[in-house]
């Protein structure tokens, strides 16, 4: 859930944090052994194509078709690493000839260091909310300790108890600002628990931390009840406080506050509330709650009611748990969940597509909670491969019979321009040891203008003119597209010769996709015609663009001015003409979309 | 600069006889309020309104609701201002010289004491609820007034991010400048190309999208389009000229100040010139805990000058009518001052100022104790100050939208126009 636009504070660190070794790399899988584990997943796959076929046929809906390999690949990468393919992976891709391509394919990307990234970044914004300055909270942390449990393939309940368990110090220490809330990769000291963020977050308000565990991992919208008895569901106040009476022996204490620094804080269980709640009427009917689940289970358990919470939540009865995560994954990797919205599964909202949710949920549970079983499971059936045409019978809502086009997260887009534009390198070079501090502000700064309030109505897309401006004109997609050393552009006109063999590998750069014949003659004309309007002019166009200062009067902070080390090498009006392809390109909706 | 005197000198002559008229006359006034009065003919709409957000809590005690007496009344002064027994702090002279054109709430009181709830209980009218996001009052009025085939965007916000959109979607959220005075960001291509090769990509870029669009035959493509057309407009209209102060006299520039907050005063004139129907700007800096008096007598030097021009501009321009002005924060500060010379979070009492659109000047409204820590007489609910301003732009306080959970919100939270601020 996001909020109205807060206030951010961008604290400008002096230098960025280093980055320490990168942890241990997901385990690499055998031939043999990875023909075997995607054995039940076919299963499965088969069991819910068929399902939904069922459900499709009495519908009178016509499934659309299954989608190219271009098209596929594109959508599987960013589904699963959160980020378009490089040219090199499309190329190989397309010129591979085995039977069971996708499948490979798909399993390679299960087991990249990208995947366990994106499933970090997703899960930190479905626990974490909007990156508002949170005091203490070390966010950066939360999202490697996520990416950590990931790629270990920790299973989803064991994952969900150790952070509603945690316990520890929360943070390093490190410099505040973007470093704090937006992670860069590497890894803290073994004595911080990036999970204790997650608790500290929310623990100045126990109703909150209560609110948020029951909507983030069991799909229960319980704050309702916070201030009156649930209007259409059966929770009371009473049941409310008896939830969040879990919580209530949480303590926060700190270690450390240095100026423009992360304060580190120290999570533990006390043998009782704080005494603060009780000068407050509401903490104080909480305090005296009896620990109690929503199925009203006792979770006084002596010392640890966290501990206790955990079990619960966890357990093969809790109807909630695997299915609230399912219908997520479901949701993700469809467009569509089978409980609209992803996170309110009460009893009066039934789950549409026909007992699926229930078959991947108990699959899910007999996996022990296999995170990498489900992934492969959905993204092996047809209904996740449909195309995104209407076809003959038009778009029919709980069929599953065609994807659905969804604008790609500020995530997904900041790394899909940097991966089509190869601006790593080009960060690495201008930004130096400020290499982690610009990609963080640059990250945050693509989040803030393409947020998009979840809460929104998805059906119709809502995106804002400065989207639209910030991808036509802002700073991260014109460094993407200028003729810079070592960038896509420049590697591409070196590295071939010819207008279209040039067009071609832009397109499959940007899109995932070589160009079809026609947009090949009208790409090819742009280019020419361009390289002939320079032959007919006799002057030699200059040397570099004009000033990158001449963009805007004020050219500090808030004009998109780039840098002044980044010029554009583009000498010939064919070379900018170049310059422009990449520029439509990255501009199309088939860039900003997924599909 | 004002005389404080000058009045007083009038009342000692046969001004006396003047102030007594006007006393009887504004007797009647406020009768007419009462039930059973002739009603006064209904004013026309105002179209506008302008937000200045005063960001971080202002001590309401050391601006708009002075107490030179009181134990922790603090070192500064109160003054007299053109608002008949309304004084003001010694450091708002300019302001206090528009008071007559302006009412100031000073019974505010909400439950609200952390900062990003309160900014949102403050932005939208709504107590923050996890279920709902209310929209805040910028982003109702775009979406309520808002021409959709205007250049500009109908909600602007100069000098902070403003109020959101909530469930209204992300479209009816503001075009943010972070410069007052300056293009907003990403209206100009970072790397300047000529508008031939504008025209080229742009043409190339339409032909993609069509096929896109063909292939699809999803109609979010077709709305993406829409908004990138109306992006691509903003970046080319003449219009988009009103950001920039260049060509505003240097006295004018000189009244407002030399700072972010006074340049976004002055472009948010601009902006009501042409029509737009919202306009926040922030001066952010209050949460004084630290340093109370020194920080706060520096951002009225901010405040003063700015809020005050922008009246009488308005004013002279004949834009006041149909231009309501609200200068608030989400809170007010304690009278206790701590350890370090500082004022801490006190929601329970605080100020704001609001006028224009028609609305009574030279007033307060509400009071509060000695020290300024409780209200006592003629508290203001937050609902009835939005519901005073949203009647005065012709809309409904109580008109509602479904919440995408199928809750039904309204704009205001159930509030009321106040009848002593409706002239």
């Amino acid at each position: 859930m996001r909020s109205a636009h807060l206030l951010l504070t961008l604290a400008v660190a002096a230098t960025a944090a280093c980055a320490s070794t990168s942890p241990t790399p997901a385990p690499a899988r055998a031939g043999v052994a990875a023909a075997a584990s995607r054995a039940p997943a076919a299963t499965l796959a088969a069991r819910i194509d068929e399902a939904l076929a069922a459900l499709q046929r009495a519908r009178g809906v016509q499934p659309a078709p299954l989608v190219d390999d271009a098209t596929w690949l594109r959508r599987v990468t960013l589904d699963l690493a959160g980020r378009i393919p490089t040219e090199t992976e499309a190329r190989a891709f397309l010129a591979d000839a085995g039977a069971d391509k996708r499948p490979r394919a798909a399993e390679a990307l299960l087991g990249s260091r990208d995947h366990a990234a994106h499933l970090a970044r997703i899960w930190d914004d479905t626990l974490m909310g909007p990156r508002v300055k949170e005091r203490q909270v070390d966010r950066a942390a939360f999202q490697r300790w996520l990416e950590a449990r990931f790629a270990a393939k920790t299973p989803w309940d064991r994952l969900v108890t150790e952070i509603v368990t945690a316990s520890g110090k929360n943070s390093a220490g490190g410099p505040a600002g973007p470093l704090a809330l937006v992670s860069t990769g590497g890894a803290d000291p073994d004595d911080v628990n990036g999970a204790v963020n997650w608790v500290v977050r929310y623990g100045r308000q126990p109703a909150d931390l209560a609110g948020a565990t029951a909507k983030g991992f069991l799909g229960v919208q319980i704050q309702c009840a916070q201030c009156h008895d649930h209007k259409t569901e059966k929770w009371t106040q009473g049941d409310f406080r008896s939830f969040a009476a879990a919580f209530a022996h949480v303590r926060v204490d700190r270690i450390e506050r240095d100026k423009g620094r992360v304060p580190v804080v120290s999570l533990a269980d006390g043998q009782r509330p704080m005494r603060r709640w009780y000068g407050d009427p509401e903490l104080a009917k909480i305090a005296d709650a009896t620990p109690k689940a929503l199925d009203g289970t006792d979770l006084s358990n002596g010392d640890n009611r966290r501990a206790a919470l955990a079990a619960w939540m966890t357990s093969r009865d809790n109807p909630w748990f695997s299915r609230a995560f399912v219908n997520r994954v479901w949701a993700q990797l469809t467009g569509e969940g089978f409980v609209e919205p992803i996170d309110d599964l009460r009893p009066s909202n039934a789950p549409r597509g026909g007992g699926v949710l229930d078959l991947v949920a108990e699959a899910f549970e007999a996996s022990g909670f296999d995170v990498d079983a489900l992934y492969r499971a959905i993204v092996a059936t047809q209904t996740y491969q449909r195309a995104v045409t209407t076809g003959a019978a038009g778009v029919a809502e709980g069929a599953w019979s065609r994807r659905a086009l969804a604008p790609l997260s500020p995530d997904q887009l900041f790394d899909s321009i940097v991966t089509a534009a190869g601006l790593e390198p080009i960060v690495e070079r201008v930004a130096g040891e400020r290499a982690d501090l610009v990609r963080a502000r640059a990250r945050m700064q693509m989040e803030f203008v393409f947020d998009d309030d979840s809460e929104a109505n998805a059906e119709s897309y809502r995106g804002t003119v400065q989207q639209a401006l910030a991808l036509m004109n802002g700073l991260v997609a014109t460094a993407g597209t200028t003729l810079l050393e070592g960038s896509a552009l420049d590697e591409v006109l070196r590295e071939h010769a010819t207008t279209p063999d040039r067009l071609t590998a832009l397109f499959l750069r940007a899109l995932g996709r070589p160009p079809t014949a026609s947009e090949l003659a009208r790409f090819g004309a742009f280019v020419e015609g361009a390289r002939d309007d320079d032959a007919k002019s006799a002057v030699t166009a200059p040397r570099a663009a004009p000033s990158p200062r001449g963009a805007g009067r004020r050219g500090r902070a808030g004009g998109a001015v780039l840098p002044g080390r980044i010029r554009s090498r583009a000498r010939t009006a064919e070379e900018r003409a170049y310059e422009d392809v990449l520029w439509t390109l990255l501009n199309t909706s088939e860039f900003t979309f997924q599909h | 600069m004002p005389s404080p005197t000058r009045r007083s000198f009038m009342l000692g002559t046969a001004g006396a006889l003047a102030a007594t008229l006007a006393a009887r006359l504004s007797e009647r006034a406020a009768r007419a309020d009462e039930p059973g009065a002739r009603p006064a003919a209904p004013a026309p709409a105002a179209t506008s309104c302008i937000l200045l957000w005063l960001n971080g809590g202002p001590s309401h005690i050391d601006t708009f609701d002075p107490k030179p007496g009181a134990k922790s009344g603090g070192p500064f002064k109160a003054i007299a201002s053109r608002a008949t027994g309304v004084r003001l702090c010694e450091h708002l002279p300019r302001l206090a010289e528009q008071a007559q054109h302006l009412a100031f709430v000073r019974g505010l009181s909400t439950k609200e004491g952390s900062h990003p709830r309160a900014q949102l209980l403050v932005h939208t009218g709504h107590v923050p609820n996890p279920t709902v996001v209310a929209p805040s009052l910028g982003s109702w009025i775009a979406r309520e007034l808002g021409k959709t085939d205007a250049a500009l965007p109908p909600f602007v916000s100069l000098g902070g991010p403003g109020g959101g959109p909530g469930f209204l979607g992300q479209s009816f959220g503001p075009l943010v400048v972070q410069s007052p005075g300056a293009m907003p960001q990403d209206l100009a291509p970072a790397l300047p190309i000529g508008p031939a090769r504008d025209d080229r990509r742009r043409g190339l870029l339409d032909e993609m999208e069509r096929g896109f669009a063909a292939r699809t035959g999803d109609g979010a493509v077709g709305e993406r389009r829409a908004v990138y057309a109306r992006a691509t407009r903003l970046a080319h209209a003449p219009e988009r000229r009103v950001f920039e102060i260049d060509d505003e006299p240097e006295a004018v520039r000189a009244a407002y100040g030399d700072t972010d907050f006074g340049r976004g005063c002055l472009v948010a004139r601009r902006l009501v010139e042409t029509g737009v129907p919202f306009v926040e700007v922030t001066l952010d800096g209050w949460d004084t805990h630290k340093d109370n008096f020194g920080r706060t007598k520096k951002l009225m030097g901010a405040l003063d000058p700015a809020f005050a021009t922008l009246v009488r501009e308005l004013v002279e321009r004949d834009l006041y009518r149909r231009t309501v002005v609200l200068c608030i924060g989400e809170f007010g500060r304690t009278p206790s001052i701590g350890g370090d010379d500082g004022r801490d979070h006190h929601p329970a009492a605080f100020s704001a100022v609001v006028g224009g659109g028609g609305l009574r000047g030279g007033l307060a409204l509400g009071q509060t104790d000695a020290e300024g820590a409780r209200v006592v007489a003629d508290g203001t609910s937050l609902p009835d100050l939005f519901a005073t301003i949203v009647a005065r732009l012709g809309l409904d306080p109580g008109a509602t939208r479904t919440s995408p959970l199928g809750r039904p919100i309204a704009i205001t939270d159930g509030g009321t126009p106040i009848a002593r601020l409706s002239a």
